[in-house]
């Protein structure tokens, strides 16, 4: 069976599990390091987890970081049960009117006003970045956060979808015109609920680096991590499709963040936009690679684009590996088509068929 | 309105030509750049001198103040047809202001009605009956060289001309208009390199992407190193008609689609704006492994970054950025209000780049210090 962890929390132009687990399979053994270093939800460490190697992962993203070191870094069913009744029992409804009522209209119409002030109670006494068992249960209610509430009892959310968080304005305005009113969800007991079928699947031994941040750090904390790297599995941001701050915006509001969209205040670039800004981003994460990997080390990359010019995307690839400095051989490459499925997760609107590329390449020495 | 003299053939030297019997000229070398073909029609060229070269001030000046006579057009008798050699855009306002039906069919709407006693006056021109061969010092002075300076593609055409036609060599040229900073031969050598392109196959103007032609792009690049190693070009004093050797000629059509682009595929011009995109190409054009960079078709300023490497990258973007933020320094008192909150933000995320370049040179210093100082021990 699929790990449930896997699916804790749907991210957008995720991979899957299937993706990192062949390339694990056929370029690591048992023990060595696997790094992504945009981790997203984590795909790929955990999948490194479950087939015993050392993952490390890397996102400037909050929600990513959540995510990922929710699943790497697992606590125990016992300890998140424990903590959700103590959670529970410290809650005054009553104390929450007024926050609830100096939110934004946008809340008022997504959250049944009961759910909204569990919401913000939880927001609030949640130390996801400190401690484990909040980490998860942030990751947890984060999955929840928003959703087809139509289709699912899982969502605490009016009508929304899983992958990104649309925008205030033209969400009230989808509700309104649909007559769609907020589900009455007690928060507690669908966390619970949730805690529980996810760790169906136990988690699994072992250890993995989560660093929160900017990717180009890695190559200054070389020490830290773990040892050499074998393999990087990863997919960049792509070239214009999607902007994860302003996507994630409401997951991102309730791990402390504004509650609006916004736009440079995760990451202190937003390079995707241009051709210009977008290689030379790439061609930063190169400078990174050639100072981690191990000799002989491979990378593995996932880039998404639009029908034809995912072709000369490749050559920009490729080209591009030599601001690591080092020799670096491209293997091989191959397309794919996205299918209907997954091309669900892309905002809707955009134009062209969605291909993806993938390339191993190895350093040389 | 200049009164006109009552009885002009009276008081002009010049001889006066019906307009009606005046041609424009097709071999004009500020046509060349228009790609208009074998045989345009006199329309074709009316259309162009038009569109393209302000015949709408001429107008209008000629429409108030009248035709000045003591500016006779230059003619040449040529298969039996007056060509004007020298006057073209004067000939096209004239003729445009005369005949409506042309107005109507240029869709040009906004020149005045010329009066009657207009009329007729310009139903003759005052012209200076020549040939080509015996005034190409005058028209080079005048367009290449001096007050009424053409498009450095229209002068590379008409210095070829001159060449080929009247067999004067390029020095000579130079020397008979004036020219003394090699112009001439750098101009002739452009064009060369452009035909030698077209030629080869290798480029066509007309696939370019953008509408004008930047032939200034190619004529101010063939000066800088790394074009000339690029292309193994020739020198300029060679006089050659084919500056670039065969084997490079694929290079050239690479340079072309670099400097033009190509509207087929929709690539764009690697320059913008000539400067400082020129400079920066030529650069690229130093390094083979910047060159490889931009045939994967990567943007012009990451193969730049290939070719500058990132000791110079690193060094170069420190001092830049010092010097922009010590422009935000100095206006900060005029040029901030409290209110800028974004700008606080971004002043924070400054810092906070800052402290992590500051704190990554710190530790990447430190074990050389110490590897300095032990050396320094052995010494003692
Ligand atoms: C395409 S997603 C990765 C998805 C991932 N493979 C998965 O399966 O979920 C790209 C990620 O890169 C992160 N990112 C963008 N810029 C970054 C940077 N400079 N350093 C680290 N992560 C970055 C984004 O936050 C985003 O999560």
């Amino acid at each position: 069976m699929r790990h449930r962890f896997h699916a804790i929390c749907p991210y957008f132009a995720m991979f899957p599990e299937s993706f990192a687990e062949q390339w694990i399979g056929e370029l690591t053994r048992k023990g060595d390091v696997v790094l992504d270093p945009f981790s997203g939800r984590g795909t790929t460490a955990f999948q490194a987890v479950l087939m015993g190697r050392k993952p490390v992962a890397c996102d400037v993203n909050d929600v990513a970081y959540c995510i990922t070191k929710a699943k790497v870094q697992a606590p125990s069913l016992t300890s998140v049960l424990r903590r959700l009744t103590v959670l529970e029992s410290g809650y005054k409804k009553g104390e929450w009117l007024r926050r609830a009522r100096s939110m934004p209209e946008f809340f008022h119409v997504a959250y049944h006003n009961d759910t909204l002030r569990q919401t913000l109670y939880l927001r609030d006494a949640l130390d996801w970045r400190k401690n484990r068992t909040d980490c998860m249960l942030a990751a947890i209610a984060l999955g929840a956060l928003h959703g087809e509430t139509n289709k699912s009892p899982s969502y605490l959310s009016n009508q929304m979808p899983r992958t990104i968080s649309t925008k205030p304005a033209y969400s009230v305005k989808f509700w309104r015109d649909r007559n769609l009113l907020p589900p009455e969800r007690d928060a507690f007991a669908l966390l619970r609920t949730q805690a529980r079928y996810r760790y169906e699947s136990p988690p699994p031994e072992g250890e993995a680096t989560v660093i929160h941040g900017d990717m180009r750090h890695l190559s200054w904390e070389k020490d830290t991590l773990p040892g050499p790297i074998r393999l990087a599995v990863t997919s960049p941001p792509y070239l214009d499709v999607t902007n994860f701050e302003e996507d994630q915006w409401l997951r991102l509001w309730f791990l402390g963040g504004p509650p609006n969209p916004t736009r440079h205040r995760v990451s202190r670039d937003d390079r995707y936009e241009t051709q210009v800004s977008y290689w030379s981003f790439i061609a930063d994460m190169w400078r990174m690679l050639g100072a981690v990997m191990a000799k002989k080390g491979h990378v593995v990359i996932r880039l998404g684009g639009r029908g034809q010019e995912i072709d000369s995307m490749q050559k920009k690839l490729a080209s591009t590996c030599s601001f690591s400095g080092r020799r670096v051989e491209l293997v091989s490459h191959s397309y794919s088509e996205l299918k209907k499925r997954q091309t669900d997760s892309f905002q809707p609107g955009t134009k062209g068929c969605l291909v993806e590329l993938d390339c191993h390449f190895q350093f040389i020495s | 309105m200049a009164k006109k003299p009552a009885a002009p053939e009276a008081k002009q030297p010049y001889e006066r030509v019906d307009t009606k019997d005046l041609f424009l000229d097709p071999t004009n070398p500020r046509l060349a750049e228009y790609s208009l073909g074998e045989e345009p029609t006199q329309a074709d060229l009316l259309r162009v001198l038009w569109e393209k070269m302000a015949v709408d001030e001429l107008a209008m000046s000629i429409a108030s103040s009248g035709y000045f006579d003591h500016e006779p057009v230059f003619v040449a008798t040529e298969g039996g047809k007056d060509i004007v050699i020298e006057g073209n855009r004067r000939l096209a306002a004239v003729k445009i202001l005369l005949d409506d039906s042309l107005r109507k069919r240029l869709k040009i709407d906004d020149l005045p009605r010329i009066s009657a006693e207009l009329r007729q006056d310009l139903q003759q021109l005052p012209i200076i009956r020549t040939d080509r061969k015996s005034i190409w010092q005058y028209i080079g002075f005048k367009h290449v060289n001096g007050p009424a300076k053409w498009g450095s593609y229209a002068k590379a055409q008409y210095i070829a001309e001159v060449r080929k036609n009247f067999g004067i060599s390029l020095e000579k040229i130079a020397e008979q208009i004036g020219d003394r900073n090699r112009t001439v031969q750098r101009l002739y050598r452009a064009m060369m390199v452009i035909r030698q392109a077209e030629d080869a196959k290798v480029f066509a103007r007309e696939n370019r992407f953008k509408q004008s032609f930047s032939f200034s792009h190619l004529y101010t690049g063939l000066d800088y190193d790394g074009f000339k190693r690029f292309l193994d070009l020739s020198d300029e004093t060679s006089e050659s008609d084919k500056p670039v050797p065969r084997p490079k000629l694929k290079h050239l059509g690479e340079l072309c689609k670099w400097l033009y682009g190509d509207r087929r595929d929709k690539t764009r011009p690697l320059i913008e704006s000539q400067n400082p995109d020129l400079a920066i190409l030529d650069e690229v054009l130093m390094k083979d492994n910047a060159i490889d960079t931009l045939r994967n078709g990567l943007p012009l300023k990451v193969a730049h970054d290939v070719s500058r490497g990132d000791e110079r990258i690193f060094r170069e973007s420190l001092q830049e950025a010092k010097r922009v933020l010590q422009t935000a320094l100095g206006t900060l008192t005029t040029g901030f209000k409290r209110e800028d909150t974004d700008l606080v933000r971004t002043a924070n995320q400054i810092a906070e780049l800052v402290d992590d370049i500051v704190e990554q040179m710190e530790r990447k210093r430190k074990p050389k210090r110490r590897h300095r100082m032990s050396e320094d021990d052995e010494d003692v």
